[in-house]
């Protein structure tokens, strides 16, 4: 892996102010080289309808229909693998098994839930208490890269415990960046600046670090054990800051207005795209919606995802539908509609020639919103089983894509598994519950 | 963990809902033994002691409130901040770890902040003579660490200050700036830092005077002391009991107090959930954001007129009048005299009651569609008695179903969906003071029909302590819960947690008793029960460092 770090250039450049005419082009010097592996966990609340979702047929011979949810992804069928029978076993493993929405909180860590808190009103009951798999493989690759991972979200606000389905093993999540204000600065906000002026604000930063640091370790030299947990959480963050001040600027990405969810989806996907290509991270996450509450009245399906989810009347009567047919046809709409984001990212990803070098996964954390009919007033729980799984990328050949493979009810533990290792960290064999996680899946390599 | 669970008794106690209606002879037994069969860790007041605090960092409120008192910034940069962490239903910082991403959002902040802040109104001295840095980090740091700097920490501060002077390119005002850049990432700004004063042998030490400003202000203001309060803790004036009740009667005075008791109100109703919260326009034609925030400005108002007229709780919840603009009054029915303002409004008495029968209260525990009787009756028993209502069972369906059937009025309905004895037994405490607020609908408006049936509000309420029994409607179950001493235990608990910004531990059984007993004494003075909470030796006292860890 090569990285440019201002430092290095200026060196480069034996930080002459004669070479300073070429730093504008330089900024792109910081290309991600190929060969580098990244990953991005595409995931949607609610699961999927599936008769509007599975492929038919099996192995190499599935077909997509283009009517249906995955018809945007046929370009990429043949690098493409989707999985079915995978299962949310650890929720079921729970001793605190928590109820209702609360099985996002072990989808992706594998493992138990921690109960932790008053409940006062909600989701506080229970939090995720372990380390979650996207967490898990951006610390393990270690990549030096400014950003370990980078989780962003669509409008993502919400159910609470939506929220927090990404944590780094302690009992709080890791908050996901909505605000694509917020976002465009961390990114961008030196870019437009030259090599002179960034090494200005390099040195103004690392003054204030220093004595921000100083003041730190004074007060974690006065404070009990658990106020010295968060000095050094914040000291960990501060270390984490100090690192980026050497990485380069990307090129920028227009900050257009973006007030509704698919301009919204556009600019973060495309942020999230220049970071990616310039190697700010090697992790990504992509949150869409907030299980609760978004709405999709440009695909004619005006009304709650979650009461759209449990098929339930409350959503047909939102929508104006007539019956429950309308109603599946609305879902499937919005299923599809969120596969034709994922082949924007992946064109996109095309564009800056890093789509070989990325997995795109897109995960959800149920199987079907409901496993009811929605025929009968009373709507369905959520299905924990059987979870839709749709990957695009071999993970520089490790996986055999092309394909359609159903398992016979594993724990998602053991895709992650195979997800490190296809990321390169082959020595990882197993994750999450122990007793549930024992290697990879099988038949998934090439 | 066991600790956590215990203190989820206080109050009433842990609603033992399984069984409740399939044995009602079990139901008298426990009810009467109640007081032995929970242990209340919270009413064992025998020792002088405290809980931990913990550093507390600023939430996002108090982040914006303090950059524009420190230094008269417009801007809100807390809305970039990453969510706050809770104790009970309010927000606080003081359990929760940073985040790397929200530190990286305060350096954003700070960066922004120094670079547009007018330091016309900071710097008193020419930023290029001589002695002007020392002058302006000693003055600034005052306010912004809310503690005199010891010198060691000017030194270092006076560096930045040169450091960011004379820097290429750089003007001397730059040096200004950078030391704002810099105090607003510091743990003394972020945090309520409180490791002053000598330890010795103690475990339970006496706050520092800057400490209690700083501890003071946050309560009562959300934000830094004010130079008047800044010069008493100065001058050591803090320290009897009798100058703390000065200092709050004058800072209750103030307007930065109604923000207070908005914020509280607010989070306890939970009525912030309004700013996302969408109704279907077909049945709710006049919902919109305009009326969302006339909803808030009434619930704010309201709460601040009480508090200046009879500062009683029972007026809080019984008042047959309101302060509303038109929109207020033509949702209630009521005249309101035109004109743009938001005025007092009388209210039909055989129709609305205080706080519960306000639009923001009803609206926000509502669904998009129609009124919710279970999270109406949620907030009865969690809010209104602090009592702990088990999560369903993991199999419950999560989407309350449909009851919008007309071939029976909607009680009957939900009672065919209620046939498992898992979910009879916490629906017969939740559902019926929520079924009591059926006159509302979604927006919180009169209804006399639901579903083409007259909507029956009566009910029972029980294990609800002396809050017990039959009711006509929601305005005698309202006067009810009004009066109850069980009740108002739980409002003062929920003021304990918010001037705490913590949940109470085991130690501060003498603080939280203290409260309750005062509260009750004053027969339901929020004033006095704001005075009582920082009376107390949890807000005035802390465990010393050696000690600090309770985990």
């Amino acid at each position: 892996m090569k990285r440019f770090t201002r430092r290095r250039l200026l060196q480069a450049l034996g930080a002459g102010t004669a070479a300073l005419p070429l730093v504008p082009l330089l900024e792109r010097e910081v290309e991600a080289a190929t060969g580098d592996k990244r990953i991005i966990f595409f995931f949607t609340p609610n699961g999927l309808y599936r008769p509007g979702y599975d492929p038919s047929g099996e192995g190499r011979s599935f077909t997509i229909d283009p009517d249906r949810s995955l018809g945007p992804l046929i370009p990429y069928r043949d690098d493409m693998l989707v999985l079915q029978g995978l299962d949310n076993e650890a929720w079921f493993r729970d001793p605190h098994r928590p109820p209702d929405h609360g099985f996002r909180l072990t989808l992706l860590t594998g493992d138990a839930s921690k109960f932790l808190y008053v409940r006062d009103s909600g989701a506080n009951f229970n939090t995720i208490g372990n380390i979650s798999i996207d967490q898990f493989i951006a610390r393990e690759l270690a990549a030096g890269t400014p950003y370990e991972s980078l989780l962003l979200g669509v409008m993502s606000g919400g159910f609470a415990t939506h929220r927090k389905l990404f944590a780094r093993g302690s009992e709080d999540a890791v908050p996901v960046i909505d605000d694509p204000r917020q976002l465009h600065t961390m990114l961008f906000t030196d870019a437009g600046l030259d090599l002179e002026q960034l090494e200005r604000v390099a040195a103004r930063r690392r003054s204030v670090i220093d004595v921000v640091r100083g003041d730190l370790t004074a007060v974690e030299a006065r404070v009990g054990a658990n106020d010295r947990e968060k000095i050094e959480a914040h000291l960990d963050a501060i270390r984490a800051i100090e690192l980026r001040l050497d990485a380069a600027s990307c090129a920028p990405v227009d900050l257009v207005d973006a007030n509704a969810y698919p301009e919204r989806g556009t600019l973060m996907m495309d942020m999230l795209v220049a970071a990616l290509a310039c190697d700010l991270t090697r992790v990504a996450v992509l949150n869409w919606g907030s299980a609760g509450d978004t709405r999709f009245p440009w695909l004619d399906a005006n009304c709650d995802w979650h009461a759209l989810a449990h098929h339930s009347r409350s959503a047909r009567e939102q929508a104006g539908w007539r019956d429950q047919s309308e109603l599946y046809a609305g879902a499937t709409r919005v299923d599809q509609w969120h596969a034709a984001q994922m082949a924007y990212l992946l064109d996109e990803l095309g564009e800056r020639g890093i789509r070989n070098d990325t997995i795109v996964i897109w995960l959800t954390d149920q199987g079907q919103g409901s496993t009811a009919d929605g025929v009968s007033t009373s709507s369905g729980s959520h299905d924990r089983r059987n979870l839709p799984v749709t990957i695009v990328g071999s993970g520089g050949g490790y996986f055999d894509t092309g394909r359609l493979i159903h398992y016979r009810s594993r724990p998602l533990n053991d895709l992650y598994v195979s997800l490190c290792h296809a990321m390169g960290l082959e020595h990882i064999r197993s994750f999450g519950l122990p007793e549930i996680s024992d290697g990879p899946l099988p038949d998934l390599t090439g | 963990m066991s600790r956590l669970i215990a203190l989820a008794a206080i109050g009433l106690g842990l609603v033992g809902c399984q069984g409740l209606i399939l044995d009602p002879a079990a139901e008298e037994g426990r009810s009467a033994d109640r007081e032995a069969d929970v242990a209340d860790p919270l009413t064992v007041c025998e020792s002088f002691d405290v809980g931990d605090l913990g550093m507390r960092r600023l939430t996002r409120v108090e982040y914006d409130h303090t950059v524009r008192d420190l230094l008269g910034a417009a801007a809100r940069p807390g809305t970039t901040l990453s969510e706050d962490g809770s104790a009970g239903p309010f927000a606080s910082n003081s359990r929760i770890k940073p985040s790397e991403t929200v530190v990286d959002q305060y350096r954003l902040a700070a960066e922004r902040l120094a670079h547009e802040v007018d330091l016309s109104s900071l710097l008193s001295c020419d930023a290029a003579a001589p002695s002007c840095a020392r002058a302006f980090v000693t003055r600034f740091g005052r306010r912004a660490f809310r503690r005199p700097l010891e010198s060691a920490e000017i030194d270092r501060y006076v560096e930045v200050f040169e450091l960011g002077a004379t820097a290429a390119g750089a003007s001397p005002e730059d040096g200004a700036r950078l030391v704002v850049e810099a105090m607003l990432q510091s743990p003394y700004f972020l945090y309520l830092v409180e490791v002053g004063g000598e330890e010795g042998e103690q475990a339970i030490v006496p706050l520092t005077q800057h400490e209690l400003a700083a501890r003071l202000s946050y309560f009562l203001w959300s934000s830094m002391p004010d130079a008047e309060l800044d010069a008493a803790a100065d001058a050591g004036e803090l320290a009897t009991l009798e100058a703390l009740d000065a200092q709050v009667e004058r800072m209750l005075a103030d307007d930065r107090a109604a923000d207070m008791l908005d914020s509280f109100h607010r989070q306890w109703l939970d009525t912030a959930r309004l700013d996302r919260e969408e109704k279907d326009e077909a049945l709710y034609p006049t919902y919109d954001d305009a009326l969302v925030r006339s909803m808030w400005d009434e619930t704010r108002a309201f709460v601040s007129y009480v508090l200046r007229s009879d500062a009683r709780f029972e007026t809080l919840l019984t008042a047959s009048y309101t302060l509303g603009d038109a929109s207020m009054a033509a949702l209630y029915g009521a005249g309101h005299g035109g004109g743009e303002g938001v005025r007092r409004i009388e209210l039909d008495p055989r129709q609305r009651a205080g706080l519960l029968t306000q639009a923001a209260f009803l609206t926000s525990h509502s669904t998009s569609t129609d009124s919710s009787f279970i999270t109406r009756g949620l907030f009865v028993r969690e809010r209104l008695l602090c009592q702990t209502v088990p999560d369903p069972p993991p199999d419950a369906a999560d989407n309350p179903p449909d009851l919008s059937e007309t071939d029976a009025p909607r009680k009957e309905q939900w009672s065919r969906h209620l046939i498992a004895d898992e979910c009879r037994g916490c629906h017969t405490m939740i559902d019926p003071p929520g079924f009591a607020f059926e006159h509302y609908d979604a927006v919180g408006a009169w209804r006399e029909q639901v579903g083409g049936w007259d909507v029956d509000p009566t009910g029972e309420l029980v294990g609800a302590g002396d809050a017990d029994g039959s009711f006509r409607d929601a305005l005698e179950l309202v006067r009810t819960l009004a009066q109850s001493q069980d009740v108002q235990r739980c409002y003062a608990l929920q003021w304990t947690r918010f001037g705490l910004a913590r949940e109470p531990a085991e130690q501060d059984a003498c603080s939280v008793a203290h409260v309750r007993d005062a509260f009750l004494e004053s027969g339901g003075d929020i004033r006095e029960l704001i005075k009582a909470v920082i009376r107390t030796d949890a807000f005035r006292f802390r465990r010393a460092a050696r000690e600090g860890s309770s985990s």
